[in-house]
């Protein structure tokens, strides 16, 4: 009994951290969506030719024109100095691209700047790299702690199945004569059995405390997906531990 | 059906031969601590000699893998000092383990005087009884080789039934290696093989 208890206690928090990286995976991924890069093409230059070479550039999916702020178009207009409408901005576009690590967003301002016209590529390089860096703290933290709860419950999935009393008949299947082949499908089927059922148990568990504690059925929990895939990992551990445990026979 | 050549088994055994031959009631006779328990481990390969060979049904000690125990116990029956049984299961059970004949489990049960505890789980038995539950899964399983370890030390008052259970089995043709340490066993059957440790 004391092996299912850490062994749930293990995929319990396996699975909260798994919910809490969902979790967090959801937020970096809206602010990852506000990336958007602004590429500044000087108002001499051949708007349209520039427009084109930027749109031609691999890794970007999408341009669009951002017209002359408000502010400016008012200041314009009120202003009566000939130097004001005589200065001339310059364009202003906004490019999306297809990936937003930090790297290739790099490696793609690098290369819209070498387009004709382009005077300029700015991207918020610094909140960038800060996201970025949080996200990698966030996956190295939690891949740890994972690898660590998974690890208990492998263990105490392995002594489960050392204690399962069909081992210790292995010696009677032996000094009969008697292929181990039922016993490992009876090994097999209970440790699926009790790790799919403490998985089940764990994700039970947690979706109850979501609800208690944020009062709503409407709150967002992790998708079935991922439920589905947490509890078939788990099972195949299960699958895995008791398919290689050695009965034993040499004792 | 056995031969020991040469074994060595500190501090045991040193250069240890015999041989039974096929259909033979060989009883292996010493004190306490001469190497009886040892020999029945190392004919059921549950120990490999340090020197020598133990070769039983034509496998060898030396090239012995789980595969070909499983061979040799398939046709053979063993009687240990510590019994090896279903103990969740019952008497009756743990026959039908190693006979699919529903009559011949109920045979042996009556044999040995446990027809009447067939329901009983086996974790309940005495010792003596689980000796006896050993005796009758052996007779049951109809073994062309049985090996027994002191069968009788926990069955004193049952010693002659059991003899006589052995020697049914012999007659239908099962090589039979026993150790004991009882010279009365010894000295009634004296048509039997017998080797002093």
């Amino acid at each position: 009994m004391k092996h299912i208890i850490t062994m749930f206690l293990s995929s319990l928090f396996l699975f909260l951290t798994l919910f809490y990286y969902w979790q967090r995976d959801i937020e970096f991924q809206k602010q990852l969506e506000k990336i958007e890069m602004r590429v500044f093409i000087d108002s001499g230059s051949d708007k349209e030719a520039a427009m084109a070479l930027i749109v031609n550039t691999e890794g970007v999916t999408g341009l669009k024109e951002i017209e002359e702020p408000d502010i400016i178009k008012n200041m314009r207009g009120r202003s009566r100095s000939e130097i004001l409408d005589k200065v001339e901005l310059p364009y202003v576009m906004g490019v999306y691209s297809s990936k937003r690590e930090e790297g290739f967003l790099k490696e793609l301002a690098a290369r819209l700047k070498g387009i004709e016209g382009v005077i300029g590529v700015l991207y918020g390089e610094k909140a960038v790299a800060e996201l970025w860096k949080e996200i990698r703290e966030v996956k190295i933290i939690l891949t740890t702690v994972g690898l660590i709860l998974l690890f208990f419950f492998g263990l105490s999935l392995y002594l489960f199945v050392n204690s399962l009393a069909v081992m210790k008949y292995s010696k009677v299947f032996l000094i009969h004569g008697k292929r181990f082949g039922l016993l490992r499908i009876g090994v097999i089927l209970r440790t699926m059995t009790v790790s799919i059922i403490v998985a089940s148990l764990s994700v039970e568990i947690s979706y109850l405390s979501h609800r208690y504690i944020t009062g709503s059925s409407q709150s967002s929990f992790i998708t079935n997906q991922w439920v589905y895939c947490f509890i078939i990992i788990m099972g195949l551990i299960g699958l895995f531990v008791a398919s290689f445990k050695k009965f034993p026979v040499s004792d | 059906m056995i031969e020991f050549v040469d074994v060595s088994f500190p501090p045991v055994f040193k250069d240890f031969s015999f041989r039974i031959e096929k259909g033979e009631f060989f009883i292996l006779v010493g004190k306490t601590g001469a190497g009886k328990t040892t020999t029945i481990r190392l004919a059921s390969f549950e120990i490999t000699p340090k020197r020598g060979e133990v070769i039983v049904m034509g496998m060898s000690s030396r090239r012995i893998s789980i595969q070909k125990r499983l061979f040799v116990f398939k046709k053979s029956g063993l009687f240990l000092d510590k019994p090896v049984l279903f103990e969740n299961y019952s008497l009756i059970r743990n026959l039908l383990f190693v006979t699919d004949g529903r009559d011949r489990a109920y045979d042996s049960l009556k044999i040995v005087g446990l027809l009447g505890k067939k329901d009983l789980t086996t974790s309940r038995l005495s010792r003596g009884e689980r000796d006896l539950l050993q005796l009758a899964i052996l007779y049951a399983k109809r073994p062309i080789l049985a090996m027994l370890d002191e069968p009788t030390v926990n069955l004193k008052d049952k010693k002659w039934e059991i003899m006589e259970m052995l020697a049914g089995l012999h007659g239908r043709g099962t090589t039979i290696l026993m150790t004991t340490k009882d010279e009365e066993v010894v000295n009634r059957f004296p048509n039997n093989r017998i080797f002093m440790l």
